[in-house]
């Protein structure tokens, strides 16, 4: 019997799965059991895969293939367009894992006049590295002791 | 002395959105990645080792899988390269269960200190192809638990007195509770990780990382002061074990080797009255991580052999 979860190998253990008090039983390659026992997001992802109903009617995804039933028995989408056909089982496993419905995007990083100081210091760099390469001696010279003003403004700050 | 958060690890785990997500079993999509990915670290101006993982060797595997530089999954995969730089502080694991996985280390346990190498090395790595991302899910994952900002930071932490006094439970509650899982690796060193990816950003997950870590710490730090103040036999008596173990065995495999300097390291801390000093327990941690070729450089013969032996003279003060 091949293995529920990666359906490639020959199965040689049994798993008891247990979420809310509930038990599902899986049977398992080696290979997967030392998965699953790594008490990690995959095992927990599993554990709640196993309590999930595949949705009454099969999904494919018409892309590469994999079913509702593959998702579910392995964990794993097939391509970027899985996550849009198979959302009616993605989306309650997002919820159960993350506590959350939806991808939070980092903020942009502030405006402070610290963060513009970092910014005009690279600026300055790159010309005063122009300027030496152009031989310009005396505008690099400025160019230093700018850099040098600004980054002493930073420390200040710490 | 190295004690508590013994280094920090941040993966960043990215797939192509044009290729499918069969990378391991699949030689085509396995070679598209790969290509793109060695394009783009040729163009990022560091020196990457290029490192076959089906040819790499069982030792230094698993010591990058210690490192969380390369995953668990790379030896499944056949066509998976880690690309590794030169200071071993940065890897890209190309074709392995996800299209990208890129890791940083540090060894001085700083979680900041790492994501931006990793974040630095998508941007090159986005310029060779479009990352798969949606707006409801964040970035797409083989694994739909990884999806979001599909990052993991990780912080190796040394709780010997939580595991010794059975807290271990109450701590493994804690990171739960935060949104991480605590697992015991080795008797007191416990890996603190991120079980959520979603609904949250980069930065405030390694905070709550890093915020879930330092409580963990502060818990050990009180129950070894504790300890400390009773002079608790429960406590010192597996420390001088391990002493004994470390002064006589006569082999000492790595995992052994970690216990006894984890043990050492805890008994400097709960008592002034130790035969051994810190810099002894920092030179025990060196010889559990040496490799197998570093231990039987100058003296051929099996290497918990020779770790048994430079264990008993480091204790016994070079003698």
């Amino acid at each position: 019997m091949k293995c529920d979860v990666c359906g490639k190998r020959e199965a040689a253990a049994v798993v008891t799965l247990r979420v809310n008090n509930k038990n599902t039983v899986r049977r398992v390659c080696a290979h997967c059991v030392k998965k699953l026992q790594r008490g990690d997001a995959y095992s927990a992802q599993m554990a709640v895969l196993s309590m999930m109903q595949p949705p009454a009617e099969e999904i494919t995804c018409p892309l590469c293939g994999r079913t509702s039933t593959d998702l579910i028995r392995s964990g794993r989408v097939g391509c970027a367009l899985c996550y849009r056909v198979f959302e009616p089982v993605i989306q309650p496993l997002a919820v159960r894992m993350n506590g959350a419905m939806q991808h939070t995007e980092a903020k942009p990083e502030e405006e402070t006049p610290r963060n513009e100081r970092a910014q005009r210091i690279a600026a300055l760099r790159d010309e005063m590295f122009a300027a030496v390469n152009q031989e310009a001696y005396e505008r690099a010279a400025q160019l230093r002791d700018e850099i040098r003003q600004l980054e002493s403004e930073n420390s200040g700050e710490e | 002395m190295m004690d508590y958060v013994l280094n920090a690890a941040v993966s960043l785990l990215r797939n192509y959105e044009d290729l499918p997500f069969d990378a391991p079993d699949s030689e085509e999509t396995a070679r598209r990645a790969v290509e793109r990915a060695a394009t783009a670290l040729e163009r990022s101006g560091d020196s990457f080792a290029y490192l076959p993982v089906a040819d790499l060797p069982v030792e230094k595997r698993l010591e990058l899988e210690e490192k969380r530089l390369l995953s668990a999954e790379a030896q499944d995969a056949p066509h998976g390269i880690a690309y590794l730089r030169m200071d071993e502080k940065v890897c890209v694991e190309a074709a392995s269960e996800d299209h990208l996985r890129i890791s940083a280390f540090d060894a001085a346990g700083k979680l900041q200190s790492c994501y931006p190498l990793c974040a630095d090395l998508e941007e090159r790595l986005e310029n060779t192809g479009k990352l798969a991302k949606s707006e409801a899910f964040g970035f797409l994952t083989v694994h739909p638990c990884d999806a979001g900002t599909g990052l993991r930071a990780s912080l190796l932490l040394h709780l010997p007195m939580t595991v010794l006094v059975k807290q271990l439970p109450a701590a493994m509650k804690v990171a739960a509770g935060a949104g991480m899982t605590l697992i015991s690796r080795n008797k007191g060193l416990c890996l603190l990780e991120n079980r959520v990816t979603m609904g949250i950003d980069e930065n405030t997950l390694l905070q709550r990382v890093s915020e879930t870590g330092d409580k963990l710490c502060t818990l050990e730090r009180g129950l070894r002061t504790r300890a400390r103040e009773r002079s608790d036999v429960a406590v010192l008596d597996p420390v001088w074990r391990s002493y004994g173990t470390g002064r006589y065995a006569l082999r000492i495999g790595r995992g052994e080797a970690e216990q006894v300097w984890s043990m050492l390291t805890l008994g400097l801390s709960v008592s002034d009255v130790m035969p051994y000093t810190e810099q002894m327990a920092d030179e025990i941690w060196t010889l559990a991580h040496m490799t197998q070729a570093q231990l039987t450089q100058d003296h051929p013969g099996h290497p918990d052999i020779i770790r048994a032996q430079r264990i008993r003279t480091v204790l016994s003060g070079g003698k």
